[in-house]
């Protein structure tokens, strides 16, 4: 592929997944301004590595993954950082003020990364249990799980939330 | 979807994300972050390639390096060698005795030399090798020593008559005799020397057409009992230093 048509390969994956991504990644993290930065991360490592991709009609499932992989790195280490910082406030950023009575979404905040990024990537994305699992970088059978038990939280926290109110 | 869990999961994602970002900026700024990442990769690349040949340059000069680094170890290449006849004690209570001198050559003209000259290359293989020597400084800048050792024992090595000398050094690892050449009409000596410490040198120049051996004796350090009357024991062992020279016009 000459040089010229990878780049307008490129900007069309711009223009066609780079929102998406972004949303996704927001979805996952609950951060826009990481959201933002974590795709454009996906984007330079995926195509720095553009010439041994070879499938280029999947590269909008690489950008997902990266987008998913990233996301999770990121969790990681902002994780270590709220254990040595305790007393600090936390990093995440404040949610729109039109968002704050969503039960939904804050029980989904609530869940453990690798569980809300199958949550967002199933009923967000609209992905088959195996795209996730290509996704995730797991097995169909951990993604049911993970599913299941992502179901099962939310359940639970919403019935509280109904309780409480 | 037909659960009203999954139908409400749904549509709270859909309603959270209601980013727009802007894709052209962000394309914009992706070229530019490749562009730069381009070029660390192009500097990382330079500088390994600069870490790469200079390391090769260090290989191959260590791979010529003089036989310095043996010599000092015996600790005569920087000191001032004794006139002959007389003796001298060097830092580290070495004393060096030297026993003849013939030719112009001086003994610490000799020394300077040895430690300027480069690691012999020669092998036992036949035809023998030439020795191939930075140019030495025997009074004579044209004459070329070739530096040869006791792990040199058993070879054999073309000297070109008049303008090429051999400077045998054997190290304290046994009590060395003096070198000897078996001929003096092929191989002159004009420096030899023994050490306290057990080592021993001598410099014989190419002077005529010829096969003529050079030959050392050296034996293990005796122990303290072995000098006792009557000694203890015999030397652990005996060792036989020998290269064949050949001389040729």
């Amino acid at each position: 592929m000459a040089a010229d048509d990878r780049d307008d390969r490129i900007r069309a994956l711009f223009e066609d997944h780079y929102a998406g991504l972004c949303r996704l990644a927001y979805l996952i993290t609950g951060d826009a301004t990481q959201a933002e930065e974590l795709v454009m991360d996906a984007f330079v490592r995926t195509f720095a590595g553009w010439r041994r991709i070879r499938d280029l009609d999947r590269a909008d499932s690489y950008l997902r993954k990266a987008v998913v992989n990233l996301s999770r790195s990121r969790n990681r280490r902002r994780q270590t950082e709220q254990r040595s910082t305790a007393t600090l406030p936390t990093s995440i950023a404040p949610r729109a003020e039109s968002d704050r009575d969503d039960d939904v979404w804050d029980a989904v905040r609530e869940l453990p990364h690798r569980q809300r990024a199958a949550v967002v990537l199933r009923y967000f994305e609209d992905l088959s249990e195996a795209d996730i699992a290509d996704a995730l970088g797991c097995s169909v059978g951990t993604v049911k799980s993970q599913l299941s038990k992502a179901r099962a939280a939310l359940s639970r926290a919403l019935e509280d939330e109904g309780g409480q109110r | 979807m037909n659960d009203p869990l999954d139908e409400r999961l749904a549509s709270a994602l859909r309603s959270q994300a209601t980013m727009t970002p802007d894709a052209g900026a962000a394309h914009a700024a992706f070229l530019e972050r490749r562009r730069r990442r381009h070029q660390r990769v192009i500097a990382g690349s330079a500088v390994a390639a600069g870490i790469a040949f200079a390391a090769g340059v260090l290989a191959v000069a260590n791979d010529h390096r003089p036989k310095v680094a043996a010599v000092s170890a015996t600790g005569r290449t920087t000191q001032p060698q004794p006139l002959e006849g007389t003796t001298a004690t060097l830092p580290g209570e070495t004393t060096l005795t030297t026993t003849s001198s013939v030719g112009a050559a001086s003994p610490t003209t000799v020394t300077t030399h040895a430690a300027t000259a480069p690691k012999p290359r020669a092998t036992t293989a036949t035809p023998s090798p030439t020795p191939t020597t930075a140019p030495p400084n025997l009074n004579n800048d044209n004459i070329q020593i070739e530096v040869v050792t006791e792990a040199d024992s058993g070879k054999t090595f073309t000297l070109q008559r008049g303008k090429q000398g051999i400077l045998v050094q054997l190290s304290n690892d046994n009590v060395w005799t003096e070198p000897q050449a078996s001929s003096s009409q092929v191989l002159t000596r004009t420096s030899g020397s023994t050490s306290s410490d057990g080592s021993a040198q001598a410099t014989f120049m190419a002077a005529g057409d010829g096969q003529a051996t050079v030959s050392a004796d050296g034996r293990s350090h005796p122990q303290p009992c072995e000098t006792a009357q009557p000694p203890c024991m015999v030397p652990d062992h005996i060792v036989h230093f020998q290269v064949t020279v050949n001389v040729v016009g």
